[in-house]
């Protein structure tokens, strides 16, 4: 059985005319472009909206991808950029209000696969994350999406946001450091329980 | 005094994500055997980092991708379809006039010889059906009578004209937006 086509495949037929195979391309980066757009948004209607345009623009400039970074990488960088477009256009509107909706919960894969009891205490945790990422600095929110949910690599999420290395684990630290900080008294009293 | 050197925050983190070097990783693990303050902190950083790895992806409306491809201009609807939507403004516009033009060869308005708009014929029945619509069908049926050149052969296909004419409008108008949109 022949392997399923890559990116790079997908892409070059794309290129050679075949403009419908652009929509394997969506369908394989979609949701993870979308849980970005999400995180840094805060708004499910906003995200769709930037994603869409985002996948618009990539089919678009599509011979501009040289293929030094993986498609998705490359796909993201749009994404993050026309987030960030949209964000410092909040800042300039102060009306609006989007930023005070409610987080939205990330699902947990697999909950079937851990018993009872530590369902109960990963959703517990699960809500107390959502909240605490979301109150997350902007930057620190994303690097951490990008590298726990994204499960990218320091470069890849360094090609995302345009930011070296060190800042992108500068960043990586304090969000963690920062997330420990608001778990630890309730973490502290659950192990000591248990 | 034998003071205990509690494990670093950076340290903690480096065990988590296995990026000590096996010399360090073995002293991390010595400690926390030992240390039960440390071993706590661990097993917070543990726990919040299981959590966030086991985050999913958001979930996608079904028909994102088609829509995508939508605007792009790469559509997977049928052909079929794809022109019904495009020509559903005039489609509308035809089964309004083509009700409208029944309505009036059933009620004796409009017959093989042309439109007759006598007040007696036109206006009386088209007001006992429509009331007020009826007003404003009398007045279009008379603009029609008075407007379209005289050459073309019955009232009826100057009313068909009119309707073609009426619907492309409303149809280029309809694709001219479609295509506004599409290259935001």
């Amino acid at each position: 059985m022949a392997p399923p086509p890559s990116d790079w495949d997908i892409v070059q037929e794309v290129r050679s005319g075949d403009a419908r195979s652009f929509r394997r391309l969506v369908k394989m980066h979609e949701s993870q472009a979308m849980t970005l757009a999400v995180r840094v948004l805060k708004s499910r209607e906003e995200a769709e909206e930037i994603v869409q345009d985002a996948f618009v623009r990539a089919f678009r400039n599509l011979h501009q991808f040289r293929g030094e970074a993986k498609f998705g990488t490359w796909l993201h960088r749009i994404v993050y950029n026309l987030c960030m477009t949209k964000v410092s256009r909040r800042r300039n509107d102060r009306l609006h209000q989007s930023l005070d909706e409610p987080g939205i919960d990330l699902p947990l894969a697999d909950e079937s696969a851990s018993s009872g009891l530590e369902q109960l205490q990963d959703r517990e945790l699960r809500q107390y994350l959502t909240k605490a990422v979301d109150e997350l600095p902007e930057k620190l929110r994303t690097v951490v999406t990008l590298f726990y949910v994204h499960e990218m690599k320091y470069n890849e999420i360094c090609t995302v946001m345009d930011l070296p290395e060190g800042t992108v684990k500068t960043y990586l630290f304090r969000g963690r450091a920062m997330l420990r900080k608001k778990f630890s008294s309730s973490l502290m009293k659950e192990v000591t329980a248990a | 005094m034998n003071a205990i050197k509690h494990l670093q925050d950076q340290e903690q983190q480096a065990f988590v994500d296995k990026t000590l070097s096996v010399a360090d990783s073995k002293r991390v693990s010595d400690h926390l055997l030992l240390c039960p303050e440390c071993r706590r902190v661990h097993e917070g950083v543990e726990r919040i980092d299981g959590a966030l790895r086991r985050q999913t992806l958001v979930s996608v409306r079904s028909d994102f991708a088609d829509r995508v491809m939508e605007q792009l201009g790469y559509g997977t609807t049928p052909f079929v379809f794809q022109l019904f939507k495009g020509f559903s403004f005039f489609f509308a516009f035809l089964i309004v006039m083509t009700i409208m033009s029944a309505t009036f060869v059933v009620t004796g308005v409009i017959g093989t010889g042309g439109v007759d708009t006598s007040p007696t014929t036109l206006g009386a029945l088209s007001e006992r059906a429509f009331g007020s619509i009826g007003s404003a069908v009398s007045w279009f049926n008379e603009t029609l009578r008075e407007g379209l050149p005289r050459s073309l052969p019955g009232e009826s296909s100057r009313v068909i004209l009119w309707m073609l004419a009426g619907g492309s409008i409303v149809v280029l108008v309809d694709r001219l937006f479609q295509w506004r949109g599409s290259h935001r």
